[in-house]
């Protein structure tokens, strides 16, 4: 019996690794964004107040201590996925116009499934490389990958350009948000195993 | 004979004869060659040169690329812009040479949909001033090999429309790529082409090795490549290159700023 189950393991692990291996091959959508232009009145008020956090815990802060980075979020499985992070640089002194250009992200392979949202947060970085988000565009609730696509900001493979960025200066910005919470699949399983764990439990 | 009979004739008579660079050679056909460095899979090329033996006439799809050092295999796309679709042709290679057949026809912007069955190469014409995609799938092979454009230069300038937007967020996208004639990268502020008639907010987007889009925007008067750099905390910082230029023999992607109608350009350059 216990060669069966480690055959069957040792399958599913060949089927994993082949995954990974494909996936690994395979160039995946990639998604544009920036921030850039004239700033709406929310980013303005978030791009303020994380200038004056960042002077305000970490010595020596300045313009440049300010950052973003896009961010995916798969709502079924809780698993976040960061990418680079980007200087945020204001055009003028006031903070209301931006410059920037389209920062290329490659998409998860299940982009396109429906499960992962994106957006894009905002933040500072203290002199050891650690950051700290302040605010993100679109709320957790961020943006799916239809609403990218719909956009035009999506480059689906390689010999195709896209319409546009999206971009992020434009967005509603709202305080920082805790990763949106798991919903389907995963709520499913979570809520098997309290079931299993409370049956265990009368037993 | 054919085109590259005609055109390998006329370089190996250039090699035979040891011309040196002082040498000006004057006959109904000037033949050229541009080479093109890069590793990339999927690669914009220029048509850069015209058909060899008939002045001002496009090229066909099997004559501006030289197959010689290409692989079995490898793809050429070619796009038809009255029908808005790519005509794939793959490099077949067997004892009577290399012969690019016809493989299938593909829309643009649907993930690579096959529609119909595509037509022979020399059936489809390229147009001076554009571009066509060469997939080069051995990753192997693409680190060693440049890759060479050739056919006859041209006496007369070329003109190039980028095509309009089609829809109020859509960019108009036209893939186009410089004429052979200047030596060297071409460069967008260079003065080889009046960009009156661009806006600001059209971009050029160069295509990357890795696959990803480069941009350079258009600022009212004058192109600028707006990139960025990596500091030593890991953050992209942005940079600026004020004299922007698309590799030698390469194409890239014209994005007509929403709105805004179509732009025809000439290249003062032949």
């Amino acid at each position: 019996m216990n060669w069966v189950r480690i055959r069957c393991a040792f399958s599913a692990l060949v089927l994993v690794l082949m995954a990974v291996l494909m996936a690994g091959a395979a160039r995946g959508d990639v998604l544009y964004w920036m921030i850039d232009g004239d700033a709406s009145e929310s980013f303005q008020y978030a791009y303020a107040q994380t200038l004056q956090k960042a002077k305000d815990t970490v010595q020596g802060a300045n313009a440049d201590s300010v950052v973003a980075r896009a961010y995916a979020v798969d709502k079924s499985t809780g698993t976040r996925e960061t990418y680079d992070f980007v200087g945020v640089a204001a055009a003028d002194d006031a903070g209301t116009s931006f410059d920037g250009a389209p920062v290329p992200v490659e998409l998860p392979s299940t982009a396109a499934s429906g499960n992962w949202i994106f957006g894009v947060e905002m933040g500072f970085m203290d002199g050891d490389g650690t950051f700290t988000a302040t605010y993100c565009a679109w709320d957790a609730k961020g943006l799916t990958y239809a609403q990218l696509d719909a956009m035009g900001a999506i480059q689906s493979n390689a010999t195709a350009s896209y319409d546009g960025p999206i971009n992020a200066a434009e967005a509603p910005w709202s305080a920082p948000t805790p990763v949106p919470e798991p919903t389907g699949g995963l709520l499913v399983v979570l809520g098997g195993a309290v079931l299993l764990l409370r049956r265990n439990g009368h037993a | 004979m054919k085109a590259w009979g005609v055109l390998a004739a006329a370089l190996g008579a250039v090699a035979a004869s040891g011309a040196v660079a002082d040498d000006v050679f004057t006959g109904a056909n000037v033949l050229g060659v541009t080479r093109v460095e890069s590793a990339a899979e999927y690669l914009p090329l220029a048509v850069a040169w015209g058909a060899v033996g008939a002045s001002a006439a496009a090229p066909a799809a099997d004559a501006f690329v030289i197959t010689a050092n290409l692989e079995d295999g490898d793809e050429l796309y070619v796009y038809d812009r009255a029908a808005g679709r790519y005509h794939v042709f793959t490099l077949v290679r067997d004892a009577a040479g290399d012969t690019w057949a016809a493989a299938r026809v593909v829309h643009v912007g649907t993930g690579g949909a096959e529609v119909a069955t595509g037509s022979a190469a020399a059936e489809v014409s390229l147009a001076r001033g554009y571009g066509a995609w060469l997939h080069r799938s051995g990753a192997a092979a693409r680190a060693d090999k440049a890759v060479y454009l050739a056919g006859q230069a041209e006496s007369e300038p070329v003109s190039i429309t980028f095509a309009a937007a089609t829809g109020r967020a859509k960019f108009g996208q036209t893939l186009f790529g410089p004429p052979a004639g200047a030596a060297g990268d071409f460069a967008l502020n260079g003065g080889a082409i009046n960009w009156s008639g661009a806006v600001k907010g059209d971009e050029i987007r160069l295509p990357q090795t890795d696959g990803t889009l480069q941009t350079v925007e258009y600022t009212g008067t004058k192109w600028v490549r707006k990139y960025w750099e990596r500091s030593a905390n890991g953050v992209l910082r942005l940079k600026r290159d004020e004299n922007p230029v698309i590799p030698r023999g390469q194409a890239a992607w014209y994005a007509r700023k929403a709105g805004n109608e179509a732009l025809t350009v000439t290249w003062s350059e032949k």
